[in-house]
């Protein structure tokens, strides 16, 4: 990758390191780590957009039970597939500088499934199958979990959890930032 | 601004313009403040690119958190932390000691013509010190224990000198060494400090979260750096897993009541018992090895005996240091699983007995030195040394004990690398290459972080305490954490498996600072009183002249000024030093007294909020029975 640096011109790398977390290093990783995934593609078109496939098979994404809406929360067109713009916004907000505020947001709209602002049952049970995967829980365990969440967070009684409740339970647990979290 | 900005402009592009656009609508001092911050942020960009570039282990670390998560790797950048705290150390005294004495070297020496006590004792410690350059096996046997050749080089306190260097335009070495102790130390505290608030942060959030389990249990399980395929399955499995346990807990509560609690508690008692026992065995063991050694190296017919025995004896403390301290927490883990505790106290349980072994043991051994060095009577006539036949004869006691934590520092950093090839090693290729029962019963390896941080946290105790009486053990202390961190990578990987259980990252954080804070005050305890109070060797160090090494400080004040003095004084005095003392508990007071109300507050806001939301629902009702009536009466309108 000699030519790495001739990819964006001084000007473009400031405003960028302007937008995000990141140092110019950093971005320049990034846009190799880009690149990789599709290089002839990357190569020929900058600006491109990589499929959701393409982009989840990024290692971190792969194996993220999370990685479809990921996609589609950071993707301009909310289709799940995304520019180098898209993908260095997402890099971003998990990156180790990125403030717990900005991780808490899009932690809440990854866990949005139904994009209705508020984190239901519903989604809370899919959040809940991701998490376990092939062995589901049983159907009585499952309702129980997600009553003993909601009356834990759940402080205006409404039946779900907005963003201001997510928000304040997640501010009290102290492993959230490690975990959401994808190193460069 | 970013999170901020997203829900109106989605993309990087649309982004900027709306930053450029911003900034040019301000005006006057709007606008400076704006530009002060821009100027701000550059600068803090600019400081993390240099950092970045003496960054390392960056892409190891991540390997590292790509299969065994956040805690493992927390683990490691504990590692790092701490290798750059040694280099710290390390270039302090590399560049205020060990460059001015090398480069005066041949100007150090008393003639042989002096005759002021001094110079005797000087000439009698040098005496004593016995070089054999023909015999290479003894050259070996004195790199390892540090006696001989080894004892006249820069590597112990007995070889500094007590001279302002370069004479003339002098560079006082004595006041450089005392202030390279307390500056090393001060460093250590405000970067352990530092990293200290933050963990602490965490772990008072950390006391909060155990009032939403199962929220935190789900809405931040994941850890979105795992890479490894076999990690995630594992990571799925240890949620599942503590999800049916948080289920079953309250049974087995019940199930723990009905036993018998006679039982129970006799068993603890007596595990308790057993375990104040094994400790009072190891001190022991550790008091008998130090002073045996000793005795034995005076004994008449000791220089005939076999080399190799004679090493054995020199290593006896620090070999049976080392050996407890592998030992032990073994014996630790196998007894808590019969005491029945509920799984956190068991594992806390586990680590406080660990953490008193750890430190009991350098205590002990430290308790033991100070007796042999203050040890009475002493022999006025020859150089305060003690007397032959009641006290060991130490000409250098600086020496003799930096002698003692050198050989610890070698056997620690043996053992790691023995256990590590030699035992781990062995055992994963049993695990993974043969089937049979003994694979079984062994089973795989999981990486124990609170072990191994305890590991870590006994060497840098050894490196604070070592770099008084051998200024060169931040040196080895830094090469070492060096190559702990690839031995440890290699280990981690290969022979490790990730764990089964959750480990939490924040958790093991907050007790890597704890336990390194404790470490650090046993070690500043000693080394205050060593430089205050006890009386330094008449014939070797810096401090020789002196009665205390602390005499060089007040002497040094003494020369300056009168303003200087009148400063000290006063800051020294008692009302001084009450009234900080007051203010300090005014500061207290203030903050608990905050704090309570905060805690109220709390409450009563968390109770508005439930009334509003009960007037939310109320409104509600009303306005769909209100809206229906309309329709209904509309309705009805209508039809007429």
């Amino acid at each position: 990758m000699g030519n790495q640096g001739s990819v964006f011109d001084d000007r473009q790398l400031e405003e960028y390191q302007e937008l995000t977390y990141f140092t110019k290093k950093e971005i320049l990783h990034v846009y190799k780590k880009f690149r990789q995934l599709n290089p002839s593609f990357v190569d020929a078109n900058r600006d491109g957009r990589l499929d959701m496939d393409v982009i989840m098979s990024l290692p971190e994404l792969k194996a993220n039970p999370f990685n479809e809406r990921i996609c589609k929360v950071f993707s301009s067109t909310s289709s799940g597939d995304m520019s180098f713009e898209d993908f260095l916004d997402m890099m971003s907000v998990f990156s180790e500088a990125a403030p717990k505020h900005v991780k808490v947001e899009y932690a809440f709209r990854i866990y949005d499934f139904d994009d209705d602002d508020v984190l239901s049952r519903g989604d809370l049970k899919n959040v809940v199958n991701h998490l376990t995967g092939n062995e589901v829980l049983e159907a009585d365990d499952l309702e129980q979990l997600i009553s003993n969440i909601l009356e834990e967070a759940d402080l205006d009684n409404d039946g779900a959890l907005s963003f201001a409740e997510f928000e304040h339970v997640i501010s009290k647990a102290p492993d959230f930032v490690n975990s959401f979290r994808i190193r460069v | 601004m970013f999170g901020k900005l997203v829900e109106k402009v989605s993309t990087l592009t649309s982004r900027s313009h709306l930053l450029t656009d911003s900034s040019k609508k301000l005006k006057g001092w709007a606008a400076f403040k704006n530009r002060q911050k821009l100027f701000w942020n550059k600068v803090g960009t600019r400081y993390k690119e240099v950092s970045q570039s003496f960054e390392i282990w960056r892409a190891s670390i991540k390997t590292i958190e790509g299969q065994f998560g956040p805690a493992v790797s927390s683990y490691f950048a504990f590692l790092k932390w701490l290798f750059f705290l040694n280099l710290y150390i390390f270039l302090i005294s590399f560049c205020f000691i060990i460059i001015p004495q090398i480069i005066y070297n041949d100007k150090v020496d008393y003639s042989t013509s002096d005759t002021s006590t001094t110079a005797v004792c000087s000439r009698r410690y040098k005496d004593s010190v016995v070089v054999m350059k023909n015999d290479t096996a003894q050259l070996v046997l004195d790199f390892l224990q540090g006696t001989g050749w080894m004892e006249k080089t820069l590597l112990f306190h007995g070889y500094y000198s007590d001279k302002n260097l370069l004479a003339g335009q002098s560079y006082n070495l004595p006041l450089a060494f005392i202030m390279v102790v307390i500056a090393y130390l001060i460093m250590s505290l405000i970067l352990m400090a530092r990293q200290a608030s933050s963990a602490l942060k965490t772990a008072a959030l950390g006391e909060e979260h155990q009032f939403y389990p199962y929220c935190n249990l789900i809405l931040s399980a994941w850890d979105y750096s795992l890479t490894d395929d076999d990690a995630i399955v594992l990571k799925r499995k240890s949620i599942l897993h503590e999800l049916n346990s948080s289920f079953q807990e309250r049974e087995r509560k019940l199930k723990r009541e009905n036993t018998s609690k006679c039982a129970l508690y006799t068993i603890r008692f007596l595990a308790n018992f057993l375990v104040i026992g094994l400790l009072a065995g190891s001190g022991y063991l550790i008091y008998y090895s130090m002073t045996k050694a000793t005795e034995l190296k005076e004994q008449s017919n000791y220089e005939e005996k076999n080399k190799f025995i004679k090493l054995l004896f020199e290593f006896l403390p620090s070999l049976s240091i080392t050996f407890l301290n592998v030992l032990l927490p073994l014996i630790f883990q196998k007894l808590v699983i019969v005491e029945n505790y509920t799984q956190d106290t068991e594992i806390l349980l586990t680590l406080a007995r660990t953490v008193f072994l750890r430190l009991a043991s350098v205590a002990v051994l430290l308790a033991t030195l100070y007796g042999q060095v203050t040890c009475s009577p002493k022999d006025a006539n020859d150089c305060n040394v003690g007397v032959k036949d009641d006290c060991p004869v130490l000409r250098c006691w600086e020496s003799y004990v930096g002698q003692q934590l050198y050989k610890l520092v070698l056997t620690d950093f043996i053992a790691a690398f023995f256990i590590t090839f030699f035992v781990e090693v062995p055992r994963k290729l049993i695990v993974t290459k043969c089937n049979c029962k003994l694979s079984q019963l062994v089973g795989q390896q999981e990486f124990e972080i609170s072990k191994n941080v305890l590991d870590l946290v006994y060497g840098q105790t050894l490196c604070w305490l070592g770099a008084y009486f051998s200024p060169l053990i931040p040196t080895i202390a830094f090469v070492k954490t060096f190559l702990l961190f690839y031995i440890k990578k290699f280990t981690c990987l290969f022979n490790y498996a990730p764990s089964t259980r959750l480990v939490k990252a924040s958790k093991s954080q907050t007790f890597f600072t704890v336990v390194l804070m404790s470490a650090f005050l046993m070690c500043c305890i000693p080394i205050g009183y060593i430089i205050w109070q006890i009386p330094p060797s008449k014939g070797c160090g810096p401090f020789r002249l002196y009665s205390s090494a602390f005499k060089i400080v007040s002497l040094t004040i003494d020369g300056f000024p009168k303003v200087f003095d009148a400063i000290f004084t006063f800051i020294g005095s008692a009302g001084v030093v009450a009234l900080i003392f007051v203010c300090l508990c005014l500061g207290i007071y203030y903050h608990a007294t905050m704090n309570e109300l905060n805690r109220k507050r709390v409450i009563v806001l968390r109770e508005q909020m439930a009334r509003e939301a009960q007037d939310k629902a109320y409104l509600m009702i009303k306005i769909n029975e209100h809206s229906n009536t309309n329709v209904v009466s509309r309705n009805y309108g209508d039809q007429i």
